[in-house]
């Protein structure tokens, strides 16, 4: 393959393209990841964008692509009303409701945004990256631990450019921690608690039985996706869908995406080795019977992993507390001291010192703050993101365009979803040390476990 | 108290007219404690008898069950139907009154009439058996506690567990060093079986006709009758229950509060699921106590033992794995583990099992009491007749209350740490959270 060649043919069919100043629909004649040099553009190109769940957080993700020059270029939602108005801010943006069709119509797509209810980011994503498009997708990056190993494995043999949206990991927050605890700071770190404030919305409850009609602007069967099928229910939808085990990810998958992006790239991590969990339980309905998880996560949970030894650093536990649940208070943090911010937060303890952060690895502090103040804070020896949180859609951008790999992309985080994900698994059979053999990606002791590794589409779906 | 035996042993010869007779020489009038002796048959009463309080006369048969009381004699009345030489009642204060032959009363109403009635009780020389939690707050475990004092009537708080074998072992054990000195115990429940985390009903159906709801409110504040509050589920309201540690607490702490002699905590927190109600809007809920919940406590060093720290979790929330624990083997729905300097006890056995097994028990010191658990009532039907106190008599069965209660203060403060001064009966560091430490009766109700 003559990469120069290819190179030159981008260049000037897009140049023609833009002299031409033809709308998208001149690009389903040369679409660039036809052409090869696996789809990266040379920075000077704009890249053609397309979202999909673009009434939700992908518009804020779609309106940093565009500020930053690319074109959007197609949008889609299953809900039109929540996609009116981003669909008015892009008015040469063609607007779809099936990401499929959108995908098979609009050959000009370089790079796609999935900012969908968690159940249907793996289908959607993997669609584009087998046409051999760039992706961003929110987090958590799948529903399933299956789901994310199969992702992974996809992006890497489509060597698109991928990127989740856990903002927080082009930070330097994150960075500062990785470099305080790699300068041994507070020596090897054995235990770690993370913590968040979420649910912010109802868990712990039944499906609804009444069936209100759907509304006009939205196509439920799309909504529902690759799930098993059920009535229509506001209760689902818009947001609240993280509550329920057949579209969300609970507490955790919302924010430990964010919350332990700190704890694995620091502590080096990838596939714990055990995992118990403990949810809060309520009355099943008849007699003494109790459950956790059925139908919706639980109101408050925590889960406890065990990562093994590796490079260079110890075994260490990692819990995980929601809501309202908290780590016990370090002696170490003054009176009066917020522990975390208020989406969450962790606490690192090493065999010589504690360091705490809030969400997104951000304001980290050794504690006490004497000991913050007497520290001599190593160079800062990794590579910071232009604007970091703010700059992560552009991280991606670059990244599509020939630049790094970018920060959160699948090789980091894929395996960070299954770890994460993975602590539902354990919620949905509680109270029991769960042993996870990462490679084979299957519980070794509990075959009940194993049943959630992955889960059954509705017919007409396969990822 | 020979005076009381003559004048029982005459009452006896006369068989007809039993109540009649005690109200010309009631026993406490005649001075003492009222002790009868171990040949001698008490005369008891039992108040709130449709839960506990027929588990509690069923061991109590061989004395003379003479009165009954509850407030609802619908879903009572086989348990009035067991005992028909009982007289009925549905006012205690009634009951006291006018039936003077009663040695002693079985206390087992939901916890926010516990107080009152135990206090009446002993007011009039009466021994008395109170189901657990003692009382609803904090201030009522103490009062009670001295008022039993005062009137050397003997006590037991219905947490019966005190009077097993189990927690003899246990306490022996740690008093042996079988596990080294202790900074760190873990205790847990699967409670609640009933509903929290719930607002108050809004509907107000009519108060079925065998209910007299006045007196079931007793001196908590009024509110409209509801099924959501009674049988049973009371226990999930602030206003009249204690919640899943008011519940668990007297049994599941009672081992850690004996073997560690744990006496007053010097802080205690908390952490509560909250529901929500709208999206970002959780419910700080003033009605009920949480679905689960993590208590912290931190008791200074006691004599030779250094400072510790409790834990406490509800609602489905468990403690980490000891390290010691077989990889195969799970905490059960309740229990304790105890972690010393030198090894760990997980529900009363050292872990792993091997070591447990290799593991030599120290010889008892502390009196066994016959039938273990299954005895406790005995044990205070002993006390009653002049043998030793009963073994969780309010002089323990105070304290330990007092302990669990401030738990439930800080479930309803969830999220500061209450610096407590137990000599003092004070919250120092919240005048908010110490107004929950007592309770303001409502007319025409005092202690």
């Amino acid at each position: 393959m003559n990469k120069s060649n290819k190179k030159k043919q981008i260049e000037i069919s897009r140049r023609q393209l833009l002299g031409s100043a033809v709308a998208a629909g001149a690009f389903t004649i040369v679409p660039s990841y036809v052409l090869g040099l696996d789809g990266q553009k040379p920075p000077s190109e704009k890249l053609n964008i397309a979202t999909i769940g673009a009434g939700g957080m992908g518009r804020g993700n779609t309106r940093r692509c565009a500020d930053a020059g690319e074109n959007i270029v197609a949008l889609c939602d299953v809900d039109e009303k929540k996609g009116a108005p981003v669909y008015k801010e892009y008015p040469n943006a063609r607007t779809y409701k099936d990401f499929r069709k959108m995908l098979e119509t609009e050959k000009n797509i370089d790079a796609v945004i999935v900012a969908t209810p968690d159940h249907t980011h793996a289908v959607a994503a993997m669609m584009a990256i087998k046409m051999g498009k760039h992706v961003y997708v929110q987090k958590p990056l799948t529903r399933t631990v299956y789901e994310a190993r199969k992702l992974t494995e996809a992006a890497r043999e489509a060597k698109v450019a991928t990127q989740m949206g856990n903002q927080g990991h082009s930070g330097d927050g994150i960075r500062l921690v990785c470099e305080w605890i790699w300068d041994g700071a507070i020596g090897p770190v054995r235990e770690v608690h993370s913590w968040t404030n979420r649910p912010v919305w109802a868990q712990g409850m039944d499906r609804p039985k009444d069936t209100p009609p759907v509304p006009a602007e939205l196509d439920w069967d799309l909504w529902i996706g690759p799930s098993p099928e059920r009535p229509y229910n506001p209760a689902y939808l818009p947001f609240s869908w993280r509550a329920w085990v057949d579209f969300g990810c609970g507490a955790l998958g919302d924010m430990a995406c964010h919350i332990l992006d700190p704890v694995f790239w620091a502590l080096k991590l990838k596939y714990p080795v055990s995992v118990e969990a403990c949810p809060s339980m309520r009355m099943a309905g008849t007699g003494w019977d109790k459950v956790g998880i059925r139908d919706s996560y639980p109101q408050a949970s925590i889960v406890r992993y065990k990562f093994p030894a590796r490079e260079g650093m110890p075994e260490v536990k990692v819990n995980w507390y929601d809501g309202g649940m908290m780590p016990e208070r370090p002696e170490e943090l003054e009176p009066g001291r917020k522990m975390g911010d208020d989406d969450g937060g962790v606490l690192f303890i090493g065999d010589k010192g504690k360091l705490m952060c809030g969400c997104y690895g951000s304001n980290p502090r050794l504690i006490p703050e004497k000991k913050m103040e007497e520290y001599k804070r190593p160079a800062k020896t990794l590579p910071r993101v232009k604007e970091g949180i703010d700059g992560h859609e552009q991280n991606w951008i670059d990244a599509c365009k020939g630049g790094p790999a970018a920060g959160s992309n699948f090789e980091y985080s894929g395996p960070f979803t299954e770890s994460v994900v993975m602590g539902n698994l354990a919620l949905m059979n509680p109270f029991t040390l769960l042993e996870w053999d990462g490679v084979n990606m299957k519980f070794t002791n509990s075959p009940t476990a194993n049943e959630y590794v992955s889960s059954p589409y509705r017919k007409g779906w396969t990822l | 108290m020979s005076n009381s035996r003559i004048s029982r042993r005459k009452f006896m010869e006369g068989a007809a007219t039993v109540i009649a007779g005690f109200t010309i020489v009631p026993r406490h009038v005649l001075g003492g404690a009222g002790f009868k002796s171990p040949s001698e048959k008490l005369n008891i009463a039992c108040v709130g008898i449709g839960g506990q309080g027929k588990e509690n006369l069923r061991k109590c048969e061989g004395e003379n069950i003479v009165a009954l009381c509850d407030v609802d004699w619908d879903f009572t009345a086989p348990v009035f139907a067991t005992y028909p030489n009982a007289k009925k009642y549905k006012d205690y204060r009634r009951m006291l009154e006018e039936q003077k032959d009663i040695d002693g009363v079985i206390v087992a109403t939901p916890d926010h009439t516990h107080a009152v009635i135990a206090m009446a009780v002993m007011k009039m020389g009466k021994h008395v058996y109170v189901q657990k939690p003692l009382t609803w707050s904090v201030d009522e475990a103490r009062k009670l506690t001295e008022e039993a004092r005062k009137a050397k009537v003997a006590t037991q708080m219905g947490n019966q567990g005190h009077s097993s074998e189990e927690i003899r072992v246990l306490c022996e054990m740690i008093w042996s060093g079988a596990i080294g000195n202790i900074r760190e115990v873990h205790a847990w429940t699967d409670r609640p079986y009933w509903a929290q985390g719930i607002l108050r009903p809004t509907e107000t159906p009519p108060v079925p006709a065998t209910l007299d709801w006045e007196n079931w409110i007793g001196p908590a504040p009024m509110r409209a009758y509801n099924p959501a509050y009674h049988p049973f589920t009371w226990r999930g309201w602030l206003d009249f229950g204690t919640g899943s540690l008011g519940d668990m607490g007297c049994h599941i702490l009672d081992h850690a509060f004996w073997a560690l002699k744990l006496g007053h905590p010097s802080s205690v927190s908390a952490e509560n699921a909250l529901r929500c109600v709208k999206m970002w809007e959780k419910v700080e809920n003033k009605e009920t106590y949480p679905d689960a919940s993590i208590v912290r406590y931190e008791f200074p060093a006691r004599g030779d033992m250094p400072p510790v720290k409790l834990t406490w979790y509800d609602g489905g929330l468990k403690p980490p794995r000891p390290a010691e624990l077989e990889k195969d083997r799970n905490l059960s729905g309740n229990g304790a583990i105890f972690i010393g300097d030198k090894g760990t006890i997980v529900e009363g056995r050292i872990v792993p099992e091997t070591k447990m097994q290799d593991y030599k028990k120290p010889e008892p010191t502390i009196p066994r009491i016959k039938e273990g658990a299954d005895g406790h009532e005995q044990n205070w039907i002993d006390a009653c007749k002049g043998g030793p106190a009963a073994s969780a008599n309010f002089d323990y069965a105070g304290p330990l209350t007092e302990v669990v209660l401030l738990g439930t203060v800080a479930n309803r403060m969830p999220g500061k740490l209450l610096e407590w001064d137990g000599p003092n009966m004070k919250i120092t560091n919240s005048p908010e959270a110490n107004e929950l430490i007592s309770r303001k009766y409502r007319a025409g109700w005092s202690l």
